[in-house]
């Protein structure tokens, strides 16, 4: 599985000139990231993009300063500053619209400005009934939408797209499930954000801005327990995710908006 | 063929893809499964509002569940005590064979639906001549829809001959045919009650038997990926497709002819060697540098050099493919522009029969194809090492056919 992650993100460095990779500083972007420094022997030879909603835990920006430091990261911060400035938040207007202003537009404005031809995400089939859809590498066109029902073709590992995309997604985690992660985190000793861990009996699942994550009762409080806990669960995942719920097509169209 | 994927002391992986017409039954099936297996720990139980209409388990697009037909391929994951089961559902409709292919190429073996009351139809053909081309060759006949044959035998019976008749001409040769109503879970995951006369395995029992075939042969072949220059010594990177690699072994260069020697093994955070059969690493050769596209390999076992690559074709894009058109040609690691030399034996995939000779292959259609090429590009026959026996056609970047080099 390892080796499957590491051929997909050296296909992307052989193949495009300007790369980058999206870094949330949960377990799945973390592992991606681990995985980048295992392609390339201990060095990440990409740009590392955090977009930041300004909504997240403060956990997860901590986190994210420790490890650029450590693992000499190439951090850029993208955030729609416009939309800040203007209140937008989860309780100005709806879930929906908040997604889509500060993750997707904050997305399109970074590769705009950074010219990125292609970007590397740690979305899993897994997750989600509509990113279990998803392609290796994916084109998006220059609005970034995503034509679910007309993707071409993927055969093998001789990843292709379409010369006139905008820009290539690449997802090297899509084989992966949530338990794959965990048990990959355990064995190559990835760092955990501590959001994940229980304290007072909850933990988080799942991460993502503060206002729209709930955490599960848990009392994993180590990699190990959080594997055990899995192993006997039958909720879904994104349970605590916000988006998800609202309507059972948001995140259909949340993606082929261009959302991650 | 592929192997069963033991990576790293994991539970085997098995990718099964789900094939068959149009509605004939594929994702309900895959949905009637995964429902009856979501009392295995650690898999979420299926969403209640799908009750009954199971293929919405995988069909999660809008336009899907309005259409009530699946558009685009999806897999779903199952941890069985034994083994990681990937469940590969693709599209039946002929238009949408491209969905089909980007799901029916990650697949070890695969489960042919059909639907009793239908029978083999074009699609049927279709789908399972593209088993074959893919070397896919482990399959499972589920004959759907028993309920609308009053579950009886003798209708069973006479499409499960035909079945294996016509898999057989297409060099399948037929794991098990069973008879299901995968709506209601007969012969599913349990083995129905409603019909006696059938005492073989469900579904899930005969997928649980299923023994995949061992790539014949493990001479090394390592197609370079790209040159790593980060500090240090240049680092030549890639995935070992067959064979493998230690410190010392003494290697060509295909298609150049270069000697080389490997000096380390590198990984990250720790070297170790030796590289084997599925794994990415790194190496430090003594010799010439190596570049994107090249294999190396053993000199007392090369694979093939050639200026004209030859295969069976078949091609997907609406514009046909013409004698004499210029297009890219993608092997392994390689991309070689090249030119349509000959077009024969050409065949409809949707009766399987010959078409008279013509100097083009359109939409669905499968010819031997030969190539000409201005580079030298490194192939193998497909059934002794696939990684190097398949191509894919490109033109502006997007796959439009594939082939088999025999």
């Amino acid at each position: 599985m390892e080796s499957e992650s590491i051929y997909v993100i050296r296909e992307a460095y052989s193949r495009y000139s300007k790369v980058a990779m999206l870094w949330s500083m949960g377990k799945d972007s973390t592992s991606l990231l681990w995985l980048v420094r295992k392609a390339f022997l201990g060095k990440v030879p990409i740009p590392v993009i955090h977009i930041d909603t300004s909504y997240k835990f403060p956990e997860i920006y901590a986190f994210r300063d420790r490890l650029a430091k450590e693992w000499d990261l190439d951090l850029r911060i993208a955030r729609n500053e416009e939309a800040l400035a203007a209140g937008m938040g989860p309780k100005k207007i709806d879930k929906f619209a908040c997604c889509n202003a500060l993750k997707t537009v904050a997305l399109k404005q970074a590769i705009a400005g950074m010219g990125f031809e292609a970007l590397l995400l740690g979305i899993r089939r897994d997750e989600h009934g509509v990113r279990a859809k998803e392609r290796y590498f994916s084109p998006r066109a220059q609005d970034f939408t995503w034509n679910v029902g007309g993707q071409p073709p993927e055969l093998w590992d001789l990843y292709a797209t379409v010369d006139e995309a905008a820009h290539d997604r690449i997802h090297p985690l899509l084989h992966m499930t949530e338990l794959d992660i965990w048990r990959y985190v355990r064995r190559e000793g990835i760092p955990v954000n501590p959001l994940y861990l229980a304290k007072d009996g909850k933990r988080f699942r799942s991460i993502g801005c503060a206002p729209c994550c709930a955490p599960i009762p848990s009392t994993a409080t180590t990699v190990d327990e959080i594997i055990a806990e899995l192993e006997a669960s039958r909720e879904p995942e994104r349970a605590g995710r916000a988006q998800d719920k609202e309507n059972a097509f948001t995140m259909q169209k949340l993606r082929s908006l261009g959302y991650m | 063929m592929s192997s069963l994927v033991t990576g790293g002391g994991e539970k085997p992986l098995l990718r099964i893809a789900m094939v068959g017409h149009v509605d004939h039954g594929k994702s309900t099936l895959i949905g009637r499964i995964r429902h009856e297996m979501s009392t295995l720990p650690g898999t979420a139980a299926v969403d209640a509002s799908v009750a009954g209409n199971w293929a919405f388990v995988t069909d999660q697009l809008q336009e899907e569940r309005e259409r009530e037909m699946t558009i685009d391929t999806t897999q779903t994951f199952l941890d069985t005590p034994v083994c990681r089961l990937v469940f590969i559902d693709v599209p039946g409709h002929q238009e949408l064979i491209q969905n089909m292919l980007s799901g029916a190429t990650r697949a070890d073996a695969a489960v042919l639906v059909l639907a009793g009351d239908e029978g083999v139809q074009v699609q049927t053909r279709r789908h399972a001549l593209l088993l074959s081309m893919l070397g896919i060759k482990t399959v499972i006949v589920a004959v759907n829809k028993m309920d609308a044959l009053d579950r009886r035998e003798d209708a069973f019976r006479a499409l499960e001959r035909t079945a294996v008749e016509e898999l057989r001409a297409l060099g399948i040769e037929v794991s098990g045919v069973i008879p299901v109503v995968a709506r209601d879970g007969d012969n599913v995951v349990r083995r129905s009650e409603a019909m006696p006369w059938y005492d073989g395995p469900s579904v899930m029992e005969a997928i649980g038997e299923l023994e995949l075939a061992v790539a014949p042969v493990d001479a090394l072949r390592f197609p370079v990926q790209g040159v790593l220059r980060h500090d240090g010594p240049a680092t030549v990177v890639g995935r070992v497709l067959s064979g493998s690699v230690a410190e010392g072994d003494a290697l060509t260069v295909c298609p150049g002819g270069a000697a080389v020697t490997v000096r380390a093994i590198r990984r990250f955070p720790e070297d170790h060697a030796p590289a084997q059969t599925g794994e990415s690493v790194g190496l430090v050769l003594d010799g010439p540098e190596p570049g994107r596209g090249d294999v190396l390999a053993p000199a007392e076992d090369l694979p093939q050099v050639t200026r004209t690559p030859a295969g069976r074709v078949f091609w997907l894009a609406e514009a046909p493919l013409a004698l004499g058109e210029e297009l890219a040609l993608r092997c392994a690691t390689q991309a070689v522009p090249v030119r349509v030399a000959a077009i024969a034996d050409r065949l409809d995939s949707a009766t399987l029969d010959p078409l008279p000779p013509g100097e083009a292959l359109a939409a669905m259609q499968l010819g031997t194809v030969a190539f000409a090429t201005e580079r030298a590009v490194v192939v193998e026959a497909f059934d002794r090492m696939a990684g190097l026996g398949r191509f894919v056609l490109e033109r502006k970047g997007t796959a439009v056919g594939f082939g088999i080099v025999g």
